[in-house]
């Protein structure tokens, strides 16, 4: 689900045309937005659902800024500069 | 913003997004999903030896004994010890084949699975690496939204040769990197987690596979294997968990005897 909000986040990025660092904000602060929805999802409890309660948080962040930046790479190549 | 104003924005061709960008995109997109299916196609044909199935859950069997011992009365232990490591008749006292190190490698069958498994991986990354700078070299083709210092010049443009040019605009090899990086995440939506393109895990597995010394395809010693085995659960100590059951109860105490077992079968 990490992925996939990245992937999402990172077209309207582009779209948008964030540059430079607002990009990486907006890229935390969906993922953080993600973290916090699932924490609530799961009634604060993340004990039975994650290996440690830190992975609510940080599972998985890398591999969805990858996908991130290459979505919002292509989507601000897309729209913007051609 | 000072980069903004020291490099005006470059005009690119749009067929240049219609031919080289998203193209590439779609052929990486592509070229995952047909990896992962010739992998699975692959991976699918391979056998497991009966004998060897056999082997593996008797030392299973011998190895869970020994961590629940406290959970069987002392006879029970002893009929089950005795089952195992008998001088003569007890199962880890067997007699197994020993197999030849050389075996693995001389079969031929053996050799063949481990070529097809990295030939999956390799030629395919290979041949994008050929074709994508021969058929689409020496243009820009995009720019990264973030700026980067300059020392990213060489890898990010590479067959582009302008001092001048802003380091964020990029060619077709650095699009061709970044698509590899960020489709990895893409798979695991598409194909399913835990899908066999994920390149670095299995780089992981194979270096584990070197560090632990054993040749992926070679069978280890089950006669070492058992021997340790059956002197290990010689010199287990068994002490029955429930033999002071009705004491701890009276006590007033939880039997902890209960709800160790308890939370033996939850875990």
């Amino acid at each position: 689900s990490r992925v996939f909000v990245a992937i999402l986040s990172g077209c309207v990025a582009g779209v948008l045309g964030l540059t430079g660092l607002s990009g990486f904000v907006a890229f935390f602060a969906t993922a953080l937005l993600l973290s916090a929805g699932l924490y609530v999802k799961v009634g604060c409890q993340p004990k039975p659902f994650f290996k440690t309660p830190s992975d609510i948080w940080f599972d998985g962040v890398m591999q969805a800024m990858l996908s991130y930046i290459l979505f919002w790479t292509l989507f601000y190549d897309i729209v913007h500069i051609y | 913003m000072s980069d903004q104003l020291s490099y005006p924005d470059l005009v690119l061709d749009p067929s240049i997004r219609d031919w080289v960008l998203i193209p590439i995109f779609v052929i990486m997109f592509l070229m995952g999903i047909l990896r992962n299916n010739v992998t699975k196609m692959m991976r699918s044909s391979e056998k497991t030896k009966r004998d060897t199935v056999q082997q593996n859950n008797l030392l299973m069997r011998a190895r869970r004994l020994r961590a629940n011992a406290g959970w069987v009365p002392a006879a029970a232990f002893a009929a089950r010890k005795h089952h195992f490591c008998d001088k003569e008749k007890g199962l880890l006292m067997q007699k197994q084949d020993a197999p030849n190190p050389m075996a693995a490698m001389s079969d031929p069958n053996m050799m063949s699975k481990m070529m097809q498994g990295n030939m999956a991986m390799m030629v395919p990354q290979m041949l994008m690496m050929v074709i994508i700078p021969h058929f689409f070299s020496g243009f820009v083709l995009g720019k990264i939204p973030f700026p980067l210092t300059p020392s990213f010049k060489g890898m990010l443009q590479r067959g582009v040769n302008l001092s001048t040019l802003d380091t964020a605009y990029i060619t077709s090899m650095s699009w061709y990197i970044l698509a590899m990086f960020g489709m990895r995440g893409l798979y695991s939506i598409v194909l399913g987690a835990g899908s066999t393109t994920d390149d670095s895990a299995l780089m992981q597995q194979q270096m584990g596979m070197a560090a632990g010394g054993g040749q992926p395809g070679q069978q280890p010693d089950y006669n070492k294997l058992y021997a340790t085995e059956a002197e290990n659960l010689q010199i287990t100590e068994h002490k029955f968990h429930l033999s002071a059951a009705e004491e701890k109860l009276l006590r007033g105490g939880k039997a902890d005897g209960v709800t160790a077992r308890g939370k033996a079968k939850r875990a």
